[in-house]
């Protein structure tokens, strides 16, 4: 982590003792990106609209719209409370508290597949007129998707939940307390033209499910039924970027 | 080049599309002859015949055997259509709900057998079922007397 921090401390000195050039004050992009895990793939498109920051104009942040679909083969969704997954619910403290591994259940969801479409948060800096760095979280907004079976193993028992459907509603609560479906991309871009780019990106995604059969959830320690289970899949993939 | 760029691009998008979902076994997959140990020692607890579902067909018979405290399940004369992801559960239910997962069928066809982890209550566990885990299909299912 350290290692990577000091690389790019050092590519934004270089770019900013580089030839000054004239960044624009307003960018508007449009982008499709695809990644690739375990057994699981997503593809998303998506529309930015970002304003600069500072006299060089080198900051960017911005709003957008991104619909993903994303889509896999057996996989498994844990406990998704944030109150029985981690040891805190407070709001970005709960990225680092720890897990309490002893609450998750498994829902074995076998063909999950979802189109969320959200508003985005995003940031970026221009280190170069060639290369840009940046990263985008989606913030809130809604998930369709397959109906399908899933196994939930839950206090020594399987049972089949032939109704597993995907979590309607997304918001960007941070770490475990998010709710639904939600993507988020580090990236770097390189500007093939003034108009089309392309990325390397490193996405974290999370992804809901929902048992729906009356008779199958996890019973928690404190006895309620929790019928929530999450996926976070980290993924790598490419996307192409056409720059208005 | 922007072109070339584009074309890859949709190239890859493509490749994704067309990934295989799920090893599973092929028509070609040779039967099994896997109840050679059971032999007199072998206590006959439960017995069954496979009701196939009315497309996919699933025949042969289900026996449960016990030695020594521990319990295998065989399938017997066994032939099931092709299918992806073929498990075999013990199941409280003809429809399976809650069941034990013995695992992924070793073969389409022939005898074969699986051990139990554990003592399952029989008399809740009363059915045999063959079932495609990842598109919840039942191929057949045999209750358990």
């Amino acid at each position: 982590m350290k290692i990577i921090a000091a690389f790019f401390l050092l590519v934004m000195a270089y770019a900013s003792a580089s030839a000054q050039v004239p960044f624009k004050k307003l960018s508007q992009l449009a982008d499709l990106a695809v990644t690739f895990g375990e057994s699981e793939n997503s593809i998303a498109a998506s529309y930015i609209h970002n304003w600069s920051l500072g006299k060089k104009h080198r900051w960017e942040l911005g709003a957008g719209i991104r619909t993903t679909s994303y889509f896999g083969v057996k996989r498994n969704y844990i406990t998704a409370p944030a109150r029985l997954a981690r040891s805190t619910t407070i709001p970005f403290v709960i990225v680092l508290a720890a897990q309490e591994e002893q609450n998750f259940d498994t829902l074995t969801v076998q063909r999950p597949l979802t189109f969320s479409t959200n508003l985005t948060f995003n940031a970026g800096y221009h280190f170069s007129p060639k290369w840009y760095g940046g990263l985008n979280i989606d913030v809130i907004g809604f998930t369709v998707g397959r109906t399908t079976s899933a196994l939930l193993a839950s206090d020594g028992t399987t049972t089949l939940e032939s109704k597993a459907k995907p979590a309607a509603f997304n918001l960007l609560l941070t770490g475990d307390n998010d709710l639904g479906s939600l993507n988020s991309e580090f990236y770097l871009r390189y500007n093939l033209s003034p108009h089309w780019g392309i990325r390397g990106v490193y996405q974290f995604l999370f992804s809901e499910y929902k048992t729906s059969s009356p008779d199958i959830y996890q019973v928690a320690p404190d006895g309620t039924k929790v019928t929530r289970f999450r996926n976070k899949v980290n993924a790598f993939g490419v996307a192409l970027t056409y720059v208005f | 080049m922007k072109w070339v760029m584009l074309y890859a691009f949709v190239l890859i998008i493509f490749i994704v599309g067309c990934t295989k979902s799920g090893a599973g076994m092929t028509s070609n997959t040779p039967p099994v002859g896997d109840t050679s140990h059971i032999d007199s020692t072998q206590m006959l607890v439960l017995s069954g015949t496979l009701i196939p579902n009315m497309w996919e067909s699933a025949n042969g018979v289900v026996n449960v055997y016990k030695k020594a405290g521990i319990y295998s399940i065989a399938l017997e004369n066994f032939t099931s259509a092709n299918g992806p992801d073929l498990h075999l559960y013990l199941a409280q239910e003809a429809t399976p709900v809650h069941i034990i997962d013995m695992g992924k069928l070793k073969s389409f066809t022939g005898n074969q057998i699986y051990t139990i982890k554990g003592s399952p209550d029989f008399s809740k566990y009363r059915f045999a079922t063959i079932h495609c885990q990842q598109y919840n299909v039942v191929f057949g299912y045999a209750p358990l007397n």
